[in-house]
């Protein structure tokens, strides 16, 4: 899956380890999901999709 | 980078509790066992057997604390656990068989079995470092 994860954090000028503490999660896991190597739980996906104030769609897009 | 970049404050909580639940754990079972192995001289059997066994019940509440560190993980440390845990146990159980079937058919010397949980241990570590690099 592709995301927008990197961009979306960095238009709010956060650090992996500031999105890690929002989510409750590692900063490893963050990583992993920037980088697409992971994809993230529905109930993440969730948290993701409060957090930024995005639809799930708008932030993770399958590979075409 | 600093502890408190690299580590969110939830997994230096985290680590810290199973820093002090395992090695708890794991003094006792140092002592159990110096203990163990001292009573078990002077006890006849067959309590000699229970007191060998009591050991045991310190690891218990070690394999607790593991159980409940990785139940705090959040999802992909559980998945880069389970990943590693699954590399540990097949390859231990085909290294340890390979070699039991080696060392009956061309004479082997023979290898204490109490080597088999080192080397789970050693192969645990070898698959963490392996599905982290793979998820890096």
């Amino acid at each position: 899956m592709r995301n927008t994860l990197k961009v979306l954090r960095a238009e709010r000028d956060w650090s992996q380890a500031d999105l890690a503490d929002r989510l409750g999660v590692s900063r490893q896991t963050v990583n992993a999901l920037e980088t697409g190597k992971y994809d993230p739980s529905l109930p993440l996906a969730f948290k993701l999709s409060r957090l930024f104030a995005r639809p799930i769609e708008e932030i993770f897009q399958p590979e075409e | 980078m600093p502890v408190e970049q690299r580590f969110t404050s939830t997994e230096v909580e985290s680590s810290k509790r199973y820093g002090r639940e395992f090695g708890g754990a794991m003094m006792w079972y140092a002592l159990f066992l110096f203990g163990a192995a001292y009573l078990a001289r002077v006890v006849p059997l067959p309590w000699r057997v229970v007191v060998a066994a009591t050991p045991i019940v310190p690891l218990w509440f070690a394999l607790q604390a593991a159980l409940r560190f990785f139940r705090r993980a959040d999802e992909f440390a559980r998945r880069v656990q389970l990943e590693a845990v699954g590399f540990a146990f097949v390859a231990g159980v085909m290294l340890s068989m390979a070699y039991g079937l080696v060392e009956a058919l061309a004479e082997l010397p023979r290898i204490s079995w109490t080597w088999v949980p080192p080397l789970f241990l050693a192969l645990y570590g070898l698959g963490g470092y392996l599905a982290k690099r793979r998820y890096a």
